[in-house]
């Protein structure tokens, strides 16, 4: 059985963000962590709704979802990321 | 039945003669990851040889009157009686002519044939008849493709089993517990296991860690100097 890691020189571009934005932070007088908790107040919530209810239950499912997104980047004059 | 002038049509049609598990584009959104893909992946069960294969899968597929099967790299049109020789060689080839293009493997990236069966067992049953791989066999077609495009769903991918995980590992026994890091670790779920309730899993977690650490990952050496 392969045992899957994370990339180290992924994990090491992840690292120096993360300290990037640490000191980023700091020079802002920011704390660490989420502003708003921090200063005691209520986080807004995760607003997002999934493209179908009950999630993908077919191929089909998928490649809907996938022309929507496409349509939707088209409509945006987005170029898509990625092609495969 | 699927119409096989379309590409999702031609996957039910072949995952009604064969396990067929989707890959790629298909299997990432499946998992949650809000994308576009422009083609279709599968991996169609591999059966006892490439001559089994492409005269059953095949048959299939050459049935279609609108599939162009082509070669993946060259995007080089064959007769059905080249299948075999192209699959073997190849491993995969890609159908045009559908709404979108389909590739389908006989061997994916970085799995093997023999691991087909434990895949397909570990895998999520969708309606259709086919099945999308659990997120760390999905990682593992996607380690050192060495392509930017991936980098987003292997992040999606990761976070996901990692979350999976964090909320399985403390209650899992010693053996089981060891099997899931054999199997998938992070520097976060190293750290996890350290804290595990068996002094097994707790020893293992921590060689994991200084491995990680020793190949530089930089989390796991900031987590070797707390502890």
């Amino acid at each position: 059985m392969k045992q899957y890691r994370p990339d180290v020189e992924r994990q090491k571009w992840l690292y120096s963000m993360m300290k990037s934005r640490a000191v980023m932070r700091r020079r802002q007088g920011k704390p660490e962590g989420n502003t708003r908790v921090a200063q005691g107040k209520k986080q807004i919530p995760d607003n997002s709704e999934p493209w179908l209810p009950g999630g993908v239950r077919s191929v089909a499912d998928a490649l809907w979802i996938s022309d929507r997104i496409k349509e939707d980047m088209e409509r945006w004059g987005i170029r898509p990321p990625q092609t495969d | 039945m699927g119409n096989p002038s379309t590409a999702d049509g031609l996957i039910r049609l072949l995952a009604a003669r064969f396990r067929v598990i989707t890959l790629g584009g298909v299997a990432v959104i499946s998992h949650g990851l809000g994308r576009n893909t422009h083609d279709a992946d599968v991996w169609v069960e591999p059966l006892e040889s490439p001559v089994d294969w492409a005269a059953e899968v095949g048959g299939v597929v050459f049935a279609s009157r609108s599939a162009r099967p082509v070669r993946i790299g060259t995007c080089a049109p064959f007769p059905a009686e080249d299948l075999a020789n192209v699959i073997g060689d190849d491993k995969v080839f890609r159908v045009m002519g559908l709404d979108r293009p389909l590739d389908i493997f006989r061997e994916p990236n970085e799995l093997e044939i023999a691991e087909f069966d434990e895949v397909w067992e570990r895998a999520v049953a969708l309606d259709d008849g086919t099945r999308v791989p659990d997120a760390i066999d999905l990682l593992v077609t996607k380690q050192a493709t060495d392509r930017d495009k991936d980098m987003q769903d292997i992040a999606f991918l990761e976070a996901k089993a990692e979350r999976e995980y964090l909320a399985r590992l403390p209650s899992a026994g010693a053996e089981e517990a060891a099997f899931m890091l054999g199997r998938f670790l992070t520097p976060k779920v190293a750290e996890l296991g350290l804290r595990h309730p068996e002094e097994s899993v707790r020893k293992l977690s921590l060689g994991y860690l200084k491995e990680l650490a020793a190949e530089g990952d930089p989390f796991a050496r900031e987590i070797l100097d707390r502890v």
